[in-house]
C-alpha cells in the first residue's frame, strides 16, 4: 500500500512538475478537459472469441505546452484518459463491463510548422490501467490491464478557419516500443495467479509486435470571450497481444470540452501561432 | 479549401497505412457465422484449441477428437431447429465425460452426470436426518452436531457457501471435547476452491504438498505449463487434532474432490465411502455465435503423486450403503466412520 501510494505520488508530482516547467518557461500552455461518449468494439479472446461493441463514455484531461528548449521546438504533452464502456456480443447474450485509465506524458519536438501544417515527433511514456468483467463467465470472469511502456508518438496537425472558424485536424500514433504488460496466460485461471501465486510469466515484455495504440481526431473549436469550447470526434485503437490471447479494443468517441490557456493568450496574434489545436 | 482535403487524404492513407501494419501483426482470430454450422464449428474448435484433457482422455479411453469432428458434422444441417442442434452438440460433448462441460442455452443445459447416475447414491437425507437430529447447529456452510458416541458430524452441502474463520472457530471449539471427527462431503457438488481449502487447513500442523496444477499456454493438445506445486498451509487458527474421517460418494464433485485430495494427504485422516466423482479440471467460460455460454476444464491439477483425479479418487475404506440399513435408517457409512474412530 504504502508503495503504491508513493507511486501516486510520484505521478502527481510529474503532472505538476509538467505545469510548472511550462509556467517558468512563460510559454503557452493549453489545458483541456473533454466528456464524451460513443461507441466501443472489443474483442478479448482470454474472456470470450466473440466480438462484443457497445456503449462508453470518457473523460479526458490533457495538457500541451511548450518546453523550455530549443526556442520553442520542444511540446510536452500530459494526458489523462479514463474510460468506462458496456458491451454486448451479437447475439445480445453476453454482457461486459470494463474501464480504463490511460496515462501519457511525451516530449514532442516540432521539426515542421508551416501553413497551419504541424508535426510533431517524441519520446512517450505510458501507463495503463484497467480491467474488463465478463457477467457470465465461470473462472475466467475477468480481465486486468496494466501496461507501462515507452513508447514513440507522431502528432500531426493541420489548423484551418472554415466559415470563419478556427479548426484543426490531427492524427495522433503511439508505438510502444518497450514496455511490460501483465497478462494472464493462454488458459490461465486468476485462482492460479493470486490465490496459489503461480504468476510466473504473466508479466510480458511488449513491443510493436505485441503492442500498438492509434489516435486519430478531428477536432472544431469555438472562441466563447475568453474561453474555447472544443468539438472533438476521436478514434482510439488498442491492441494487445499477451500469452497467446487478444486484446482489441476500438473506440469512436464523440467529445466536447472545456480549453483554457494559463496565460490567455488568445489575442495576442503572435502567440497564437504556437496554439497546437 | 483543396489543402483541407488533400490533407485529409493524407491523413486517411496514413491511417490505413498504420492500420495494415495492426493488422498484420495480429493472430487471427476465427470467426464463425450464426448459422448451426458456424456453432458447431465455433464450439468444437473452442475445445480442440482450450479443453485440458483431450491428451488424457485419449489415453484413458480412446478420445479422438478430429473423429468427433467428422462423426457430428454429418448431423449438422443449416435447416435443423435450435432444439435439433442443441440436442448434438450437447451429445458431441458428451464424448469428453466431464461433468464440467456445459452448454446453456435459453431452453435447456447440456450435462454429463454419468460420474455419479450411473453408481448408487449412498447417501440419503432422511436417514442422514436421523443422526443431525433437529437440534443441529449451522455455521455459515457447515451443520454440526455431536453424535451419541461422543463423535463430531459436520456436514459441508456445498463449497459454494461461504466457510468463514469464524464459522470454523465456533464450530471446532464446540466439538472440541469429541474423541473423533466425521466430516461428510457427500452430495456436495463442489464449489469454491478457497472455501475447501480454508476448511482443510483446520486439520494440519504444517504446511503439506498436497498437488501440482499447471494451465494451457497455447491452442495445442499438448501445449501446457510447468506443473506448480499446491500447498497446504496450516491454519493460524484452531486446528482439529484428532482422527478425522472424511465421507464421500460419486456425488462428492469438483472443489469437493480437490477437497479430498487434500485431506487424504493428512496423517490423522481417512477416507470413508465411495469413490468421489472427480472433476480435477478448473473450468472456464466461453461463447458460440448464437449467444449460447459453455463451460469447459480449462486447468488440470494432479494429485501429490503426479496422477490425474479427474475421474475421481479412491476411497481409504470402501464402503457402501447396504438396503438393510438403510430400511433400519442406518447409514453404513456413517457407522464404519464412527467405529473407526472409536478405535
Amino acid at each position: 500500500m504504502k508503495k503504491f501510494l508513493l507511486f501516486l505520488l510520484i505521478i502527481a508530482n510529474a503532472w505538476y512538475a509538467v505545469g510548472a516547467q511550462q509556467l517558468r518557461s512563460k510559454r503557452f500552455v493549453e489545458s483541456a478537459l473533454s466528456l464524451g461518449g460513443g461507441y466501443t468494439h472489443l474483442l478479448d479472446t482470454y474472456l470470450s472469441p466473440q466480438r462484443y461493441s457497445g456503449g462508453h463514455v470518457m473523460l479526458q484531461s490533457e495538457r500541451f505546452g511548450q518546453l523550455a528548449y530549443e526556442n520553442g521546438q520542444w511540446y510536452g504533452q500530459s494526458r489523462l484518459v479514463i474510460h468506462g464502456d458496456y458491451t454486448k456480443p451479437a447475439s445480445g447474450s453476453g454482457l461486459t463491463i470494463g474501464g480504463m485509465g490511460d496515462y501519457s506524458y511525451t516530449c514532442y519536438y516540432r521539426p515542421l510548422h508551416t501553413n497551419g501544417w504541424s508535426l510533431y515527433m517524441g519520446p512517450q511514456g505510458q501507463l495503463r490501467i484497467g480491467g474488463i468483467y465478463n457477467l457470465r463467465n465461470s473462472n475466467n470472469p475477468a480481465q486486468l490491464k496494466l501496461g507501462v511502456n515507452l513508447a514513440a508518438s507522431a502528432l500531426g496537425k493541420y489548423s484551418f478557419s472554415l466559415w470563419n472558424t478556427p479548426m484543426s485536424v490531427r492524427l495522433q500514433a503511439d508505438m510502444p516500443l518497450f514496455g511490460f504488460a501483465f497478462g494472464p496466460d493462454y488458459g490461465q485461471s486468476y485462482y492460479e495467479i493470486f490465490y496459489l501465486g503461480n504468476a510466473e510469466g504473466c508479466v510480458h515484455m511488449t513491443a510493436p509486435h505485441n503492442n500498438l495504440s492509434l489516435r486519430t481526431g478531428l477536432g472544431y473549436e469555438v472562441q466563447l470571450r475568453s474561453c474555447t469550447m472544443r468539438l472533438t470526434w476521436q478514434e482510439d485503437l488498442y491492441h494487445w497481444r499477451l500469452g497467446n490471447q487478444q486484446y482489441r479494443m476500438l473506440t469512436h468517441s464523440v467529445m466536447l470540452g472545456y480549453v483554457s490557456n494559463l496565460y490567455h493568450v488568445w489575442r495576442d496574434d503572435e502567440a497564437r501561432q504556437y496554439i497546437p489545436y | 479549401m483543396k489543402n483541407h482535403f488533400q490533407f485529409l487524404i493524407f491523413n486517411f492513407q496514413f491511417f490505413i497505412a498504420l492500420c495494415a501494419v495492426f493488422l498484420s501483426s495480429c493472430t487471427k482470430v476465427e470467426t464463425y457465422e450464426d448459422t448451426p454450422t458456424g456453432n458447431f464449428e465455433a464450439l468444437w474448435h473452442i475445445i480442440d484449441t482450450k479443453y485440458c484433457f483431450l491428451d488424457y482422455k485419449a489415453e484413458e479411453y480412446g478420445l479422438n477428437w478430429n473423429t468427433v469432428y467428422r462423426r457430428y458434422k454429418r448431423k449438422i444441417d443449416d435447416g435443423m431447429s435450435h432444439a435439433g442442434l442443441f440436442e448434438v452438440l450437447g451429445e458431441m460433448l458428451d464424448e469428453l465425460r466431464d461433468g464440467h462441460v456445459n452448454l446453456y442455452a435459453a431452453h435447456d443445459v447440456a450435462r454429463y452426470w454419468d460420474f455419479r447416475e450411473g453408481y448408487a447414491a449412498n447417501f440419503s437425507e432422511e436417514i442422514q436426518a436421523r443422526y443431525l437430529g433437529t437440534d443441529y447447529k449451522i455455521a455459515s456452510g457447515l451443520r454440526y452436531t455431536i453424535l451419541p458416541d461422543n463423535i463430531g458430524y459436520v456436514y459441508v452441502p456445498s463449497f459454494s457457501n461461504g466457510i468463514g474463520e469464524g464459522n470454523l472457530d465456533e464450530c471446532l471449539h464446540a466439538l472440541a471435547l469429541c474423541r473423533g471427527l466425521i466430516v461428510d462431503v457427500r452430495d456436495n457438488g463442489g464449489g469454491n476452491l478457497s472455501y475447501a481449502e480454508t476448511l482443510a487447513a483446520r486439520f494440519t500442523n504444517e504446511r503439506v504438498l498436497t498437488g501440482y496444477i499447471y494451465h494451457k499456454t497455447g491452442p495445442g493438445h499438448t501445449d501446457f505449463s510447468t506443473p506448480e506445486p499446491i500447498y497446504l498451509e496450516s491454519s493460524d487458527r484452531l486446528r482439529w487434532q484428532k482422527p478425522v474421517c472424511v465421507l464421500t460418494n460419486r456425488s462428492s464433485y469438483s472443489a469437493t474432490n480437490d477437497f479430498v485430495k487434500m485431506m487424504r494427504t493428512l496423517p490423522l485422516v481417512t477416507i470413508v465411502g465411495d469413490r468421489t466423482g472427480g472433476g480435477s479440471g478448473l473450468p472456464f467460460s466461453s461463447e458460440l455465435p448464437n449467444g449460447w455460454s459453455v463451460r469447459f476444464s480449462a486447468c488440470p491439477s494432479f494429485d501429490v503423486d503426479m496422477q490425474h483425479t479427474e475421474f475421481g479418487i479412491d476411497p481409504d475404506v470402501k464402503v457402501e450403503m447396504t438396503d438393510e440399513d438403510c430400511a433400519k435408517g442406518i447409514d453404513t457409512i456413517i457407522e464404519t466412520a464412527r467405529t473407526l474412530l472409536a478405535r
